[in-house]
């Protein structure tokens, strides 16, 4: 991003940054700029041709605030509003604003819930925002093949609140509440990829709509299936140029009958990463790891009210999963030695599902602290 | 039981007689069972549709699930289990054979057994509090936990029904339960804040939201729920009547919200407020 080039920052490293501590760390030396908002000048607006036929799609909306918010994302960009909002319903929807918009070479930008960090929604050129977020139905959900079929317009939460009498969860878990759809474009990750991975280990088959029109199906329902492209993975982190995703065949994990998540302190963030290394050498299956500098810390503390401060200096959050409670302690303590190993203090841990989710949502949270 | 009509008089009269208030006062330490009422609702999540003829809510086709505040009267349960507080607990559910998938989430969740009151009557709040007291006199718990309310109907009655018809003290809104020598603090949301109310067991408490955040179903605890028992009654084997006393009328969706507007001064903002929204 020209942000960050302009910062001296190599444009590889901005997609490494994220939502993660390193990237917070980063982000908070070199930002310092606050974030401008322009008072928009609104790009040009649609010929009154393509305009009408947009209109007999579907609901189109060209308020300027609502153009506004569709143009923002939460990253430190500044809004570039498109010139119309249009909100897909249905697949039908979905394949004619596509034609439509590839027939007048006019720009189109999916949009599911704005949460991006990269200025992935700003209208550079203007054009038709394709608003994805009232297609957010959960088609199938298959308990014993452990997986899910979603439309793109569903948020990760919404999801897993649907799956919760299930004993089945969405493992990936960028910070924020993305759509999946999101997710996918942008090969999301979380806390969870050191156990279960990112989207592109969780998305078993897309269903999406090419620049022509035409729907494709890629990959399918089962954990193997014959060589061949792998067009899935190409169109995981496609970023909305190849395709608008329009369905999603999700894998599932089971949610685990014990868990415990822990805390430690360490002198430098280099010996934290160093115990995390040791760790998966022991072959402690880490169920999620986060890294939290000091200047993190200090703004969780200050954000996440209804968590007991963390002491301030560089910290390590873990996550462990499985079958049994005693099978979790004994992780619990084969990670605290670890630490140990490298100057670890202050190893704190918890399991009680209440204490969990708070420190996990107190994580979530840091973006927004910072 | 068997023989006759089910009268307020009479439920209370047979109440006495079996003496079930002091006996399981005197027996609440060794042996507290906790009753808990799980309600078949449409999921909180799913965007409501009224049907054509407006008689009632779409609910063909439509995700179900149980009632939140009844997940955490469920969990709420559990958690006096696992503190050894209670030593049973039952999930009480009265609707349709479809409610089934509702006890069997309460038996995930770690409910030891379910009773399932099955009916196709409307669930009016005073005939639930109604079946609720013939199960109290069967069960004989020490305790009755029931969600606030449900997200159908929004009653918020069928708790206090409860209490009323048993003569049992009541914790209404509870964001806090304690159990101590027999005794029952319940810390209870009213608009001025938080009253702390103290009350001897038998009683009724209806769950509030901050009362405790219900677990995730593992499963494990699914599969083992499936071998747990269900006991299947009806109403009239209870000896109550479904009587309706209610009949809805017409249902209609709220008005559509009309768009904002943006407003170009501080005065336009004002003059908007004062005589167009009428708020100052």
């Amino acid at each position: 991003s020209s942000h960050h080039a302009g910062m001296g920052l190599h444009p590889s490293m901005s997609k490494v940054l994220g939502r993660g501590a390193a990237g917070l760390l980063l982000r908070a030396e070199v930002d310092s700029v606050r974030k401008v908002r322009h008072s928009c000048s609104l790009p040009a607006p649609l010929n009154d041709r393509v305009m009408n036929q947009l209109e007999a799609i579907c609901r189109v909306s060209t308020n300027p605030s609502i153009l506004d918010r569709h143009g923002d994302d939460e990253s430190h960009h500044p809004a570039l509003p498109p010139s119309a909002v249009a909100y897909a319903r249905s697949t039908a929807d979905v394949q004619a604003v596509v034609k439509l918009c590839s027939e007048a070479r006019v720009p189109l930008i999916p949009y599911g819930s704005g949460t991006s960090l990269e200025g992935h929604v700003q209208a550079t050129r203007g054009g038709v925002c394709l608003d994805m977020s009232e297609m957010a139905e959960v088609l199938h959900v298959g308990i014993d093949d452990m997986d899910c079929s979603v439309q793109a317009g569903i948020t990760r939460l919404a999801l897993n609140t649907h799956l919760r009498q299930t004993g089945l969860r969405f493992t990936v878990d960028p910070g924020a509440d993305a759509s999946i759809g999101g997710m996918v474009a942008t090969g999301a990750s979380g806390t969870s990829a050191v156990r279960h991975g990112t989207m592109r280990e969780n998305v078993l088959s897309l269903t999406a709509v090419l620049a022509s029109g035409e729907v494709i199906r890629t990959g399918g329902r089962a954990r193997k299936s014959s060589a061949g492209y792998d067009l899935t993975r190409l169109l995981v982190g496609s970023e909305g140029t190849l395709a608008v995703v329009k369905e999603a065949t999700l894998r599932l994990h089971a949610v685990p009958p014990a868990a415990a998540a822990a805390s430690c302190l360490f002198p430098t963030l280099g010996s934290a990463a160093s115990a995390v290394t040791l760790m998966l050498q022991s072959s402690i299956p880490v169920a999620r790891c986060e890294v939290l500098d000091a200047g993190t810390v200090a703004a969780f503390n200050a954000y996440a009210k209804e968590i007991p401060d963390l002491p301030v200096g560089p910290h390590l959050l873990l996550e462990f999963e499985g079958a049994s409670e005693a099978s979790v302690a004994e992780q619990a303590e084969m990670a605290r030695a670890c630490c140990d190993e490298f100057g670890g203090a202050e190893f704190e841990w918890a399991s009680s599902e209440a204490d969990r989710r708070r420190l996990w949502q107190g994580r979530d949270g840091t973006d927004y602290a910072a | 039981w068997a023989s006759g009509a089910f009268t307020l008089p009479a439920l209370r009269q047979a109440l006495r007689a079996t003496g079930v208030r002091s006996a399981v006062s005197a027996t609440h330490v060794r042996h507290m069972k906790v009753l808990v009422g799980v309600k078949r609702v449409i999921d909180y999540a799913v965007k409501i549709r009224v049907k054509p003829d407006k008689s009632a809510v779409e609910t063909a086709n439509v995700k179900m699930s149980m009632n939140p505040f009844d997940e955490i009267a469920v969990e709420e349960a559990v958690r006096l289990k696992e503190q050894k507080v209670a030593t049973e607990v039952v999930a009480v559910s009265v609707g349709p054979t479809a409610s089934q998938e509702q006890l069997r989430t309460a038996l995930a969740m770690g409910a030891d057994r379910a009773v399932h009151v099955v009916t196709d009557e409307e669930m009016l709040p005073l005939n639930v509090a109604k079946v609720f007291a013939a199960l109290v006199a069967k069960e004989q718990p020490s305790l009755v936990v029931l969600g606030k309310q449900a997200i159908d109907d929004d009653a918020n009655q069928t708790g206090q029904m409860l209490a009323a018809l048993l003569g049992w003290p009541q914790g209404a809104f509870a964001s806090k339960l304690t159990v101590a020598d027999g005794k029952l603090q319940v810390t209870r949301e009213v608009d001025g804040g938080l009253e702390t109310l103290g009350m001897s067991l038998p009683a009724i408490v209806t769950a509030d939201l901050r009362l405790n955040e219900p677990r995730y179903a593992t499963l494990p605890n699914i599969m083992k729920a499936k071998k747990k028992a269900i006991d299947k009654t009806t109403p009239k084997e209870l000896g109550v009547t479904m009587k309706k006393h209610l009949t809805t009328l017409k249902v209609n969706e709220p008005p559509t919200r009309s768009a904002g507007i943006k407003v170009e001064s501080i005065e336009q903002l004002m003059d908007k407020l004062k005589n167009e929204a009428k708020v100052i």
